[in-house]
């Protein structure tokens, strides 16, 4: 019994140590987003003010962007009531690649299309998956490169604690 | 019994024109007592093709290619500087390679073969190749530079830190100081794409002119990855015409 205590604990350790970290954002005014979705709306994110939002850039041949989305799935579950989006920039790809796979994927939350790059130029994106969270005020608050289990304690915090006081 | 005989003499034909071919590895033993494994593909024309090690190894496809375009008079040598090194196939491991030790075989190569010069290589394999191409043109005279022809580099990786969301990148200061043609096959599936013209101003700053060329459909280290994709690795099978192609637009003759 102390033995697999012990591995569970371990097993904790090595999980929370290898959780990508947030990171205060340093690039100034949030730059700006305007793409459409897979059925051609206009997404601005001065729209979404009032709302934490996650941006994360992404794209159907990037394994750890694969990885990311069902945790990203259940972390709008675990913030349905509250003003929280998801703004999912796909890189680059054809709006036929990316509404197959969003529909294979059964992705609910929303997926902009940002096929000439502007997007990635704008947010300066290197690296696939790149997440940005902006505050209500719609200033960016973090980033975090690389995939992320979301709804991990440590991300739902740092996005519940950007939240609006009731 | 006849056709046992042409069958055997069939085969013993065969492997003696594929033997032909690559001459058997030795290696190279530089002035810092580090001895480079080295495989060569010997070929009639007077261009020789350093195609150094990438941050996920070599593969099969590059000796293929090097026989290939041996038949096109491009000899081949692939100096292996992470086994000369033990060290592991990581991008950290490249960026530890002493330019010197680049300059020293770039050097040789001139002098041992009496070609000119073009370097290969991918990923993070592009800052000690071009650090170690300085090393040697610094070396040398205003003439004897052109014996350095040019580099094809494949999706290279020149970040000096590994890049944060929205913050402007910083390349190693080599780009910048680079000074020799180039070539640049970047994968669409990569975010390296959208960066490509930003890579190319900056090394524009250093007078170096780049041709480049966007491959559809695969990642960054196609022809070496294990999890290709079927359009990765039909453009692996390509690899021998990407490198033709951009030694003739950067008018690299054999």
């Amino acid at each position: 019994m102390k033995k697999l205590l012990l591995g569970l604990f371990c097993l904790f350790l090595f999980s929370t140590a290898h959780a990508h970290e947030l990171k205060p954002w340093k690039g100034g005014a949030t730059p700006p987003l305007a793409l459409k979705d897979t059925s051609g709306k206009i997404h601005k994110l001065e729209d979404y003010r009032g709302k934490v939002v996650m941006v994360q850039f992404w794209a159907t041949w990037c394994p750890p962007c694969l990885k990311e989305m069902p945790a990203m799935q259940r972390l709008e579950k675990k913030m349905a009531g509250k003003p929280f989006a998801i703004l999912a920039v796909n890189m680059g790809e054809s709006e036929k690649d990316v509404s197959e796979f969003v529909n294979k994927m059964k992705i609910n939350f929303t997926v902009l299309m940002d096929e000439e790059g502007n997007g990635v130029g704008a947010w300066k994106v290197f690296v696939a998956p790149s997440t940005f969270l902006i505050d209500p005020q719609g200033n960016v608050r973090y980033t975090l490169q690389g995939g992320a289990e979301w709804d991990e304690p440590v991300y739902v915090k740092a996005i519940s604690e950007l939240l609006p006081a009731k | 019994m006849a056709f046992t005989r042409l069958y055997a003499l069939g085969l013993a034909l065969l492997f003696s024109v594929g033997t032909a071919l690559a001459s058997p590895p030795h290696s190279l033993s530089l002035s810092t007592g580090i001895d480079v494994p080295l495989r060569t593909y010997p070929a009639k024309g007077n261009t020789l093709l350093l195609w150094f090690v990438c941050d996920e190894g070599h593969s099969s496809n590059e000796a293929r290619t090097a026989m290939e375009i041996a038949a096109h008079g491009y000899e081949t040598w692939f100096p292996d500087m992470l086994d000369a090194h033990f060290l592991p196939i990581l991008p950290s491991s490249l960026e530890q390679l002493p330019p010197d030790e680049i300059r020293e075989i770039i050097a040789y190569a001139i002098r041992q073969s009496g070609k000119k010069i073009v370097l290969i290589t991918g990923g993070h394999g592009a800052t000690p190749i071009l650090r170690g191409a300085k090393a040697w043109q610094d070396g040398v005279t205003e003439q004897d530079r052109n014996a350095l022809a040019g580099a094809l580099l494949f999706y290279p990786d020149l970040y000096s830190v590994a890049p944060a969301p929205g913050v402007e990148a910083q390349y190693h200061t080599i780009v910048a100081q680079t000074h020799l043609p180039l070539y640049i096959y970047q994968g669409q599936l990569s975010p390296g794409r959208w960066w490509l013209e930003h890579l190319k101003v900056e090394f524009a700053r250093g007078g170096t002119k780049v041709i480049s060329s966007i491959l559809p459909k695969v990642r960054s280290h196609f022809y070496v990855r294990p999890d290709a994709t079927e359009a990765e690795n039909a453009m692996a099978e390509k690899l021998p015409e990407l490198v033709l192609d951009a030694l003739k637009q950067l008018e690299i003759n054999p």
